[in-house]
């Protein structure tokens, strides 16, 4: 027999939010980042009831909330909190990183590719999601995830070798 | 020869969360994120003189959150310049539907909301005072598309502070 223990929401969302950070920080300026990540914790926890017991597919949902939270980004404003705006100062601070012409190079190529195709790349290898979580988190059948993964790859792989 | 999985690996941006500071700005943020609703509310510090709350679909969750806060600007048939606030909530059980719905009320151009609800108020058979909030509901809720409300239950709340006397 196995028995399910409850997921405790609240330490989960603590341990998960600077993943989610992270996530923002990659894909829009890092001061949005803190209104992004202030905009989905008001999600999560109007929605906390809905969020899957089982710990990888509550962090599928998360994703799936914050992926959301980042498409309506790009058309609107986001409400702003005292504390995001703290949160927003520290991530203005320039964080410098190291020369390397080649990282600038790949991610000069994933830039360049359609927008689904570069959430597929930047959830697999830069947040560690499978394709089928990848699926679940944007919604899509694994078929077609798996082939637009497969395209974009071979695509990076003949542009960079270019 | 490099393997391109490794280099798309290794392409990552650096984590911001790597930072102490800002790690811990983000474990305030999601306490307080937690009592956001009730804090919402306690922080309006001025007394709700009415909820108007229309439920689209029987049987859906209504939670008191505001989305946003609308100034309200009214004159009145004889002259008076009335103004106030309203704030406006919305939801759905569907996660999606709800933060499609909670876009558009946060994103709407509401300027006109409290002429226009002072009007429909005022041309109900209904006494003013006592019609004011659901003349103020409907008019919120005719300016939603109704394709936002989805498949599933939504809702939209309404509470106003204005004074009529």
């Amino acid at each position: 027999m196995t028995v399910e223990s409850p997921l405790n929401i609240a330490a989960f969302v603590e341990r998960e939010a600077p993943a989610v950070l992270d996530y923002f920080g990659r894909r829009v300026a890092h001061a949005d980042a803190a209104d992004l990540l202030g905009e989905t914790l008001v999600v999560v926890w109007r929605k906390a009831g809905s969020i899957p017991s089982d710990e990888t597919r509550a962090r599928m949902w998360l994703y799936g909330v914050a992926r959301r939270v980042l498409s309506g980004h790009r058309r609107s404003a986001v409400r702003r909190t005292a504390l995001a705006e703290r949160l927003r100062l520290e991530l203005e601070i320039d964080r410098p990183e190291p020369d390397d012409a080649l990282r600038d190079a790949v991610r000069g190529h994933i830039s360049a590719l359609p927008e689904l195709d570069r959430e597929i790349i930047g959830l697999v290898y830069w947040e560690g999601f499978s394709l089928a979580e990848v699926a679940t988190i944007l919604g899509m059948r694994p078929a077609t995830v798996r082939s637009r993964h497969a395209r974009a790859r071979e695509k990076l792989r003949l542009a960079l070798e270019a | 020869m490099h393997n391109i999985d490794e280099l798309l690996s290794s392409s990552a941006p650096a984590r911001l969360s790597d930072d102490t500071t800002v790690r811990a700005r983000v474990t305030s943020l999601v306490g307080a994120s937690k009592q956001k609703p009730r804090r919402r509310w306690a922080l309006i510090g001025i007394p709700v003189a009415a909820v108007g709350v229309l439920a689209l679909t029987a049987g859906a969750l209504v939670v008191n959150t505001s989305d946003v806060t609308v100034p309200l600007t009214i004159t009145t048939t004889d002259g008076t310049v009335v103004s106030c606030s309203a704030d406006i909530g919305a939801g759905a059980e569907n996660l999606f539907d709800e933060i499609a719905l909670t876009e558009f009320v946060r994103n709407h151009d509401w300027s006109d909301l409290g002429q226009r609800a002072y009007t429909r108020a005022l041309a109900s058979d209904e006494a003013f005072e006592s019609y004011w909030i659901q003349a103020l509901s409907t008019e919120v809720n005719e300016q939603i598309p109704n394709g936002l409300f989805g498949m599933g239950s939504a809702w939209t709340s309404v509470s106003e502070n204005c004074d009529w006397q």
